[in-house]
């Protein structure tokens, strides 16, 4: 279309053109027709008619020829013609047409040559009088030439071009032909403007509409290739068949839904199990055909169909027919969206829902103003508040009001950081008035760095806290009913030994102290063993404190000098000067200590040394302890912090351990948050690496201390 | 001779109520046992004096020692400033922490303690507190 619209324009182009330049010539043509071409020079007759040839001969060839001289002689011919006409009239009858020359005379000659100074005075730029000097000796000649010459020097020099060359000659302009001949040439310079002006102005037209047009149709080219990519690149599943239902074109989502390949399904009917379809019952095709085909209407619908491996899936379609000007089905267009994605998610979606919904947990979620949009039965049971009248309130009506100033603080400074918030056990209020113990996590569902939700974990802790008191008070009897004949024991072998309730032999007084201290080691051991159950059932209780653990060790020290001293060992201390204050359990530090401390001692043989140390680190507080003891297998390191567990090189050795001790330890120092670790070479030494970081134990609500 | 003092223990396990006042008696104090709170508090009401009480946390009955404490400490009842030594093996701390609190003057854990020691200690409260 284009190429067209551009070879229109040059035609349209040339053609105006050429009208142009052929109307030019005509009226230019018709203008000089009118010119004649005779001419008359005053010679006598034989050398006229010669001369008067010639020059009509020349003269036809130049007008025919070079414009310039054609202009020239142009004026030269009017100028014969005209001097024929004077000569005429002054005595002599010119002829202009013809070839008739008529001699004129020397009294004859000065008004021609007058008349041609007034014409050539009055049209100067127009008149050339070309004077030649005759051949002849004619003495008419001679005398003709000579007067005229004498006038024209006198009276107008400047009519005069060459001297030596004299041709008397005439100028009449053709008033009438030159000024008809303006009027005709001023008409055709308007007349091209004009013409040219229109030309132009259509060709602009042309060109306009054509590039409209072009525009047009590439905006229409342009739409088309969008709407053919739109449809190609959907997502869902685009298929255009005939009115029979073959397929004419596929886009890619149907490739990739049902996995056959575009090119395998050109050309083959839709809906046959050849290709996805077939999955259904006869009946739905029937019906569904019946629809677009014969009722012409869209069918819209869900379908069972099947991939190439085999896979079947669930399917949204719609097929809507594409009616002619006729009204008769031209084509048909199937669109269908792959929903296994989507009932995928309901399931997952449902899934949660079930389990949330199911929780023992009491779940709340709620919007970042606090309203609430959701919350799951077992909150409604805890609460006693059902969904209808919490749903769309605010939250904070439902606090019961116990919980104190500070703790609520504290919740909004963590949901304002945007991080979790755990209570501490608190009372809350049923609906009914009634009250139970609760534990609140707030979860903020963060979405590109804003709150989007609150979600709401309340846990009803009334059951956990009667298990953990079960618990603790099973222990507190075990531990009693334990201590108790333990007790006895202790108090009634001491009686004896002091004598108090008679004299004691040697032999006797050995054997008692063997049963005292076997005794005293079981104390030991339902001590540790009683520890150790509380840090397994979680029922220990942790109560931080600034601590500062330079006292604490040096206290230790202190409470085991009894020891020390009957070890005859030397315990040197080195406390880092500038120890900062840790929120610690005080109680529960100081068995770390009492631990690691009496092991040194109690594994050192006399005379060995042990050496304690403080020292800052970057977040937290390092404490070692070295002795020049018997140390530890290295074969049986890997079990030192396990329960019960006591190495065989000081089994035989005359210290007691309850294989308990580390192992306490250990668990301590993880619920402050620090590591323990040691080395140790058997027969050389051991020392043991406490590290407790400034964040310290967190406390914890717990039935119990350790002893 | 300075007067013997009165001690009332409060024990109810037989082998221990055993060994204590006889340790008790051979270092010269006047010993009454009992083995449940309402016999206790017969007795505070029926002896002219007890110096100092001997406690145990577990007793016969539904009371245990700290019922007991508390209704020493009555604001009306006339024993109230009679000094309890609670000697026990319970193991926790905040019982420990209410005995005290409640007004008891000492805890002692039976299996820490050598008997001597704690009857040493009761001497000399007793000697120090005229």
């Amino acid at each position: 279309m284009t190429k067209i619209s551009i070879y229109t324009k040059f035609g349209f182009i040339l053609g105006f053109f050429m009208i142009i330049a052929v109307a030019n010539f005509i009226v230019i043509s018709y203008s000089q027709g009118t010119q004649k071409t005779d001419a008359a020079i005053i010679d006598t007759a034989g050398r006229q008619r010669m001369f008067s040839q010639q020059l009509a001969f020349y003269a036809e060839r130049i007008v025919r020829g070079h414009t310039a001289s054609k202009v020239t002689l142009k004026k030269v011919i009017t100028l014969y013609q005209d001097s024929l006409t004077v000569l005429k009239n002054g005595g002599v009858a010119p002829e202009i047409f013809g070839n008739r020359t008529i001699p004129p005379t020397v009294s004859s000659i000065l008004p021609v040559v007058q008349r041609v100074e007034m014409l050539w005075r009055e049209y100067k730029t127009n008149a050339e009088i070309i004077i030649r000097e005759p051949t002849s000796t004619n003495g008419v000649e001679n005398e003709l030439v000579s007067t005229a010459l004498a006038y024209i020097e006198q009276n107008a020099p400047e009519m005069l071009l060459r001297n030596n060359e004299l041709v008397v000659a005439y100028v009449q302009m053709n008033d009438a032909k030159q000024s008809q001949m303006n009027v005709i040439l001023l008409v055709l310079l308007i007349v091209d403007v004009a013409v040219f002006g229109l030309g132009a102005w259509l060709i602009l037209l042309i060109t306009k509409k054509g590039e409209v047009e072009k525009a047009h149709t590439e905006e229409m080219a342009n739409d088309l290739v969008k709407f053919k990519l739109a449809v190609n690149y959907s997502y869902d599943h685009i298929v255009i068949t005939d009115a029979e239902g073959i397929i004419l074109y596929a886009n890619q989502a149907v490739q990739r839904i049902t996995g056959f390949p575009l090119e395998e399904m050109m050309g083959k009917k839709v809906g046959n199990s050849e290709l996805w379809g077939g999955q259904m019952p006869e009946v739905f095709y029937q019906e569904l055909w019946k629809r677009i085909k014969h009722e012409k209407k869209a069918f819209i619908g869900q379908i069972n169909n099947r991939r190439k491996n085999g896979e079947t899936y669930h399917a949204q379609v719609t097929i809507s027919p594409v009616l002619d000007n006729s009204g008769e089905v031209e084509f048909f267009v199937g669109i269908e969206r792959d929903l296994t994605e989507r009932l995928k998610y309901e399931e997952q979606l449902r899934m949660f829902n079930r389990a949330v919904e199911s929780s023992t947990d009491g779940v709340l979620i709620s919007l970042p103003d606090t309203t609430v949009i959701y919350i799951n039965p077992t909150w409604e049971r805890l609460t006693g508040y059902s969904r209808n009248e919490v749903v769309g309130k605010k939250a904070d009506m439902l606090k019961s009001g116990e919980m104190s100033q500070e703790e609520h603080k504290r919740l909004w400074v963590s949901l304002n950081a945007k991080e979790t918030y755990k209570s501490e056990t608190f009372v809350n209020r049923r609906k009914d008035g009634t009250t139970y113990n609760t534990e609140l996590a707030i979860y903020p569902v963060v979405v590109r760095d804003k709150t989007e939700f609150y979600v709401v974990l309340q846990e009803d802790i009334t059951k956990r806290i009667e298990i953990d008191r079960a618990k603790t008070e099973f222990v507190s009897i075990a531990s009693h009913q334990l201590r108790t004949p333990l007790s006895a024991v202790n108090w009634y072998a001491e009686m004896i030994l002091a004598g108090d309730v008679g004299k004691v032999t040697g032999m006797q007084k050995k054997y008692l102290q063997e049963i005292y201290s076997g005794n005293q080691r079981m104390v030991a051991l339902v001590n540790a063993l009683l520890n150790v159950s509380h840090i397994d059932l979680g029922t220990l209780a942790i109560e931080p404190q600034p601590t500062n653990i330079n006292f604490l060790i040096a206290d230790v020290q202190k409470e085991l000098q009894p020891l020390i001293k009957a070890r005859r060992v030397k315990v040197h201390a080195t406390f880092e000067e500038k120890m900062p204050k840790a929120p610690l359990d005080p109680k529960l530090i100081r068995i770390v200590f009492q631990n690691l401390i009496s092991n040194a001692v109690k594994y050192t043989p006399p005379g060995g040394v042990i050496s304690i140390v403080t020292e800052l680190q970057k977040d937290g507080v390092l404490f070692s302890i070295s002795d020049t003891g018997y140390g530890i297998p290295a074969q049986q390191q890997n079990k030192i912090f396990t329960k019960l567990f006591r190495a065989d090189n000081i089994r035989g050795k005359d210290a007691n351990g309850t294989g308990l001790g580390l192992y306490i330890v250990k668990s301590i120092v993880n619920l402050s948050g620090g590591k323990v670790w040691f080395t140790s070479t058997e027969n050389k030494g051991t020392t043991f690496y406490v590290t407790i970081p400034f964040t310290g134990m967190t406390k914890k609500v717990g039935t119990k201390g350790l002893t | 001779m300075t007067h013997s003092y009165t001690i009332l223990v409060l024990e109810d396990e037989r082998p221990l109520a055993t060994v204590i006042k006889d340790k008790l008696e051979k270092s010269g104090f006047e010993v009454v046992t009992a083995r449940s709170v309402k016999q206790a508090l017969e007795y505070v009401s029926e002896i002219p004096q007890i110096d100092l009480i001997w406690l145990d946390h577990y007793l016969l009955g539904e009371e245990d020692g700290l019922d007991f404490v508390v209704e020493l400490k009555k604001s009306e009842s006339p024993w109230k400033h009679v000094p309890i030594f609670v000697v026990s093996n319970t193991a926790s701390e905040d019982k420990v922490h209410s005995y005290l609190h409640l007004g008891a003057t000492k805890y002692y854990a039976k299996t820490e303690h050598r008997l001597d020691t704690i009857v040493d200690n009761l001497r000399v409260f007793l000697e120090n507190k005229e």
